[in-house]
């Protein structure tokens, strides 16, 4: 075995570099307020998994024409990288009573009502943080959403439902009366 | 479920929870996005150096980068005169760190191994906090470089350095050393644009190879990468990234330990023998699932198998 005589070339052309660029800016809040979302408001975390999906998509950007839908596919891919780090770190992690406060601190009713709801998002398992946040954030389909997490449709509804029940009990008095559609 | 509209939905209650984080850089998750690619295509291509699309410079250039590059050289008398070493990150509140290697078992190299492996055999003054901004913990678990056909698996993540950044560190272990030299890194990297150099280690060979600050992407970081050629046949590969040399987290002496860690040839050994030899991979295929992770598979010409590969 050897290595190739010349060097490969690795980077994409210069025109698909400006468009993974604009890809990043155009998609790179969204799927950022995603991973907040998945990661019950650990930014540092959530930071990592945008920059890992990137990086992923980065890497097979010149072969993008075989993405039929690019933006899905970003989300597919940081749904999955978070449910499979959560795997890998859960025997070295504690469960997590208190979600940390956000950049800028807290202090109106407002804000207290958002960080409940990030720690009710925080106790949910991460599957099921993953149903929500896809069907109910990024408005995907149930039949969307089980491709997406490989899981069946019906396993998607039973999770779908059990997450909401929870959500609301936990919420309680704060929105007491919030739709799930 | 019915919809009043002067009921908020959950749609709406989400959208109101994401306004307490702040809008993010996005040509710093570029940037970052860069760097991880690259990663990921160095090591599928094998290429010594990744993204170096540069023209070939002149010996002259090159003669100078290899007098005037700064080295590991500032970092090593800094540690041999007493000053703190490899400086860290703060643990988080839930951060436990190994304090025994990972148990190796042919066909069970999972990423908790090969990451618990690279915090044990960091200097053990150190400690890592897992996502600090930059890269979190990031596995490629048994794949197959399609280039070389050896197994390998590899681990990244960041620790603190002196600089503003931390300094990432990435270590792959891949079952059989490839022939590399400084001559190969040069041609790979493009004349001029970094500098190498040879010697032994441990009874191995040791590969030192510095790329200056914004020449392999546009964020001004500096890449110094070591490969370890294992006087038993495997190879150990570490690269280090931060904003300058002298900012890196690890002294030469630190990452000479770390390459050479006893745990990493237990790794090697329990990974699979090369892959597809005597045959040609095709070229990467996406796999039947879409997020799947590898997120390439890589078709063997001579026993038809699909391979994991990045």
């Amino acid at each position: 075995m050897s290595k190739p005589a010349a060097a490969p070339t690795v980077a994409p052309m210069a025109a698909e570099v400006e468009d993974f660029q604009d890809f990043v800016a155009a998609r790179g809040t969204q799927l950022y307020y995603t991973a907040c979302l998945l990661t019950a408001g650990d930014t540092h975390l959530a930071e990592d998994l945008v920059q890992e999906t990137f990086g992923r998509m980065y890497a097979v950007w010149g072969r993008r024409r075989r993405i039929d839908n690019p933006v899905g596919y970003a989300q597919t891919v940081l749904v999955n990288t978070f449910i499979t780090l959560r795997r890998k770190r859960s025997s070295r992690e504690q469960p997590v009573a208190e979600v940390r406060d956000p950049p800028g601190g807290v202090g109106d009713g407002d804000s207290d009502l958002r960080l409940t709801l990030l720690a009710a998002l925080s106790r949910l398992t991460p599957q099921d943080r993953a149903v929500i946040v896809l069907r109910y954030w990024e408005d995907r389909s149930v039949e969307e959403t089980a491709t997406a997490l490989k899981l069946s449709s019906g396993v998607v509804r039973s999770r779908s439902g059990r997450a909401l029940a929870r959500l609301r009990d936990q919420l309680g008095a704060d929105f007491p009366e919030f739709t799930a559609s | 479920m019915s919809h009043n509209p002067e009921q908020p939905s959950l749609a709406d209650v989400l959208e109101d929870a994401v306004t307490v984080f702040e809008a993010p850089n996005t040509a710093r998750l570029h940037g970052a996005a860069v760097r991880r690619g690259r990663q990921i295509k160095r090591r599928r291509t094998g290429a010594a150096v990744a993204g170096s699309t540069m023209a070939l410079g002149t010996a002259g250039v090159l003669t100078f980068a290899l007098t005037a590059a700064p080295s590991h050289g500032t970092a090593v008398a800094a540690a041999s005169s007493g000053a703190p070493s490899a400086k860290v990150v703060s643990p988080s509140p839930t951060y436990i760190r190994p304090t025994a290697p990972p148990v190796i078992r042919s066909g069970e190299i999972t990423g908790s191994v090969i990451t618990d492996a690279l915090e044990y055999a960091l200097p053990q003054d150190s400690q890592v906090e897992m996502p600090v901004g930059g890269f979190g913990p990031t596995v490629n678990v048994e794949v197959v470089d399609s280039t070389t056909h050896t197994w390998y698996v590899q681990t990244a993540f960041t620790i603190k350095s002196s600089g503003p950044v931390g300094t990432t560190v990435a270590v792959s272990v891949n079952h059989t050393a490839q022939p590399d030299t400084c001559s190969s890194f040069n041609r790979n990297a493009g004349s001029g644009e970094g500098t190498c150099t040879q010697s032994t280690v441990d009874g191995g060979k040791l590969l030192d190879e510095v790329v200056p600050s914004g020449v392999l992407d546009g964020t001004g970081n500096v890449y110094e990468y070591f490969e370890w050629f294992s006087p038993s046949g495997y190879e150990t590969y570490v690269q280090l990234t931060d904003n300058t040399v002298a900012d890196l987290a690890l002294t030469k002496a630190q990452t000479d330990a770390v390459l050479t860690n006893q745990i990493f040839g237990e790794i090697a050994q329990a990974l699979p023998a090369d892959a597809c030899v005597g045959g040609t991979f095709s070229s990467p295929v996406d796999p039947p699932s879409p997020g799947q992770s590898p997120l390439q598979h890589v078709r063997c010409s001579s026993d038809g198998q699909l391979y994991p590969s990045y």
